[in-house]
């Protein structure tokens, strides 16, 4: 029997699922700001004893990013403490993969499809990552970056899908990038439920994490601020 | 449950402290006192931006809890077992590094299925000095000074807090760090500007000393902060900042801020009419501030109460500490407690109200 509970909270939606051979059981909520108050009571839904490992959970799934930083921090923070509790591995799935899955459990993706996933950064950007839907699983064929709109350039010329909240963007697109959409589904956000399927992969695979090693993937590693060198004469 | 109340329950609570530039862990025994404590100061990350970063911070927090965690635990000999409660910092502080430290505490207490309790990061301060051998007693006069916070409060009992006076504009620390990087020193300064005010020359110049003349217990230190730049450039036009003026100018604002806090500490136990005084907080490791409270406090037949240096500025051990009280008489967090960024000390419940409650 495999049982995986999966935590997602990049975006302004608060999400944990939990696989038990072939059942999932999910909650979902769009609580922008407040996923930490959320996210506990959430888990006690899902697994009322608390107990992870006498409820045979065996690893712990998260979407690891990008998206909102803060975000991003509250779903490793809380696997941390989670894996770490119950000597679990976790497993790091990639946001705008999961929300790829989304749009494949939704219908609005098939087999053999190219799929543009984004989701908004905010201050003016995207993230995005370019995806084949295969038979068994996804192909990454770009690694997530951030981009300003006008910048995003794809390549090859095959028609996709584009999904997630950096539509919101879309005027923004060169002519170029707006041309090779077939459909757009900007209103699309992740849910941890799918982060199942590609988090039973990694399981299987042995692509697990420790506690310790628990970490966002931001993407943006920059950082707006100015050194001191940078700030000029102190006033 | 009355019964239960004067049974000596012994309790083992970890505490996690990540309001601002530091992660800090530590163990303390209700029964052994502090078994364990354990600290990385980030000051190297933020010092070439001469100040915390917020978003820095939270990103450097995530990396070192658990390692931290574990090293307590290592240190101490004890086994997540033995654990009876987690106490984290929920605020004031920066909304994203107290989340971090929110989330890692409320989700290990929920997996092993012991309570957690969000803690006042002041209040860690405040009962800091009760780490030691030699404890204050209740009540007393407390001095809280660190980067964010300059305030003087009185203190009856765990919880049982009046604000008596604070400062008006810049906290005492945040008025070092400013004066500091005037000086050209890095970030955060109050240690450098101590450093260099020890060959300064007290003869040189004389800093005003804010608010002293006038009635009432609170602080002002931006007047201090315009003189002190406006010296450094009258310095500069002169002949270029010297180190001999940097030091004069240390140990000019250096002697102005520490007489202020002194006159007010005085002022503030007379008024109260109690021999007590607790300092905490970051500046409160200041020798010269100590000294000198220690000679003007004698000369009324009051004492001052000050925590080891290490535990004057932000640390797990001080978190553990006021949470193993809290959660010793049954306070704990409700299913969705969160994080309190601006938090005042007087919100907190007394502890007596606590108990009768539980
Ligand atoms: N020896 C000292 N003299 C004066 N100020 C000091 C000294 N050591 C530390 N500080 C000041 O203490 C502050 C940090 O204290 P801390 O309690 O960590 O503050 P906060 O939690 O508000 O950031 C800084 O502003 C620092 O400059
Ligand atoms: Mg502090």
């Amino acid at each position: 029997m495999t049982s995986i509970l999966a935590i997602d909270t990049s975006t302004e939606a608060c999400s944990v699922a939990l696989y038990r051979d072939g059942e999932v059981s999910a909650c979902y909520e769009v609580v922008p700001r407040r996923h930490n108050q959320h996210l506990l009571a959430m888990l006690q839904n899902l697994l009322p004893r608390g107990s992870l490992a006498s409820s045979g959970v065996e690893a712990v799934a998260y979407g690891s990013g990008p998206g909102s930083f803060t975000g991003l921090r509250i779903a490793a923070s809380a696997v941390q403490g989670l894996c770490f509790a119950a000597a679990l591995p976790a497993l790091p799935i990639s946001t705008l993969a999961c929300q790829t899955y989304t749009a494949q459990r939704l219908g609005l993706v098939y087999e053999g499809d190219l799929v543009l996933s984004t989701l908004d950064a905010h201050i003016g950007e995207l993230y995005w990552a370019l995806y084949e839907v295969g038979r068994e699983r996804l192909q990454e064929l770009t690694v997530a970056a951030a981009a300003r709109p006008a910048d995003l350039v794809l390549p090859g010329t095959r028609k996709m899908v584009a999904i997630g909240s950096g539509l919101r963007y879309l005027d923004a697109f060169s002519v170029a990038v707006q041309s090779r959409f077939a459909a757009q589904h900007g209103e699309l956000l992740p849910a941890a439920r799918d982060l199942l399927p590609p988090a039973l992969m990694a399981l299987r695979e042995g692509k697990v994490q420790a506690a310790e090693d628990v970490c966002p993937v931001y993407v943006r590693d920059e950082i707006s601020w100015k050194k001191l060198s940078e700030q000029g004469p102190q006033r | 449950m009355r019964a239960f109340a004067t049974v000596v329950l012994i309790m083992l609570i970890l505490g996690l402290e990540t309001s601002c530039d530091e992660t800090g862990v530590a163990l303390y025994d209700t029964g052994r006192g502090l078994l364990a404590h354990a600290l990385f100061s980030q000051v190297d990350i933020h010092v070439e931006y001469g100040g915390v970063v917020p978003e820095l911070a939270s990103r450097d927090h995530v990396r070192k809890a658990l390692p931290l965690l574990r090293q307590v635990l290592d240190d101490a000999g004890c086994s997540p077992q033995d654990l009876d409660g987690i106490a984290y910092t929920a605020g004031p502080g920066l909304v994203g590094a107290l989340m971090v430290g929110a989330t890692l505490a409320q989700s290990l207490a929920w997996a092993w299925g012991i309570p957690a309790l969000g803690v006042h990061h002041m209040e860690g301060h405040l009962l800091a000095p009760m780490l030691e051998e030699e404890r204050p007693e209740f009540p007393f006069v407390a001095l809280l000074v660190s980067g964010g916070h300059t305030q003087l409060v009185r203190v009856d009992g765990i919880g049982e807090y009046r604000l008596l006076g604070e400062s008006l504009d810049d906290a005492a620390g945040e008025a070092f760090d400013k004066a500091a990087k005037m000086l050209g020193l890095p970030y955060p300064g109050g240690p450098h500007i101590a450093r260099l005010a020890e060959s300064g020359d007290p003869g040189r110049f004389d800093f005003p000393r804010p608010m002293i003349n006038r009635p009432g217990l609170d602080f002002s230190f931006s007047g201090l902060k315009t003189f002190t730049l406006n010296t450094v450039n009258d310095c500069r036009r002169d002949s270029g900042l010297t180190q001999q003026d940097k030091c004069d100018i240390a140990r000019a604002f250096e002697e102005a801020v520490v007489a202020t806090l002194v006159i007010k500490c005085r002022r503030a136990l007379e008024q109260e009419g109690l021999p007590t005084l607790v300092i905490a907080g970051g500046v409160s490791a200041n020798r010269n501030l100590r000294g000198r409270l220690q000679t003007a406090l004698a000369k009324i037949g009051a004492r001052v109460f000050y925590p080891a240096p290490e535990f004057c500025t932000d640390n797990g051990a001080m978190i553990a500490y006021a949470g193993a009280q809290r959660l010793h008489a049954g306070q704990q967090d409700t299913p969705t407690a969160t994080v309190r960024p601006r938090w005042p000390m007087e919100e907190l419940p007394p502890l007596a109200a606590v108990r009768e409650v539980c």
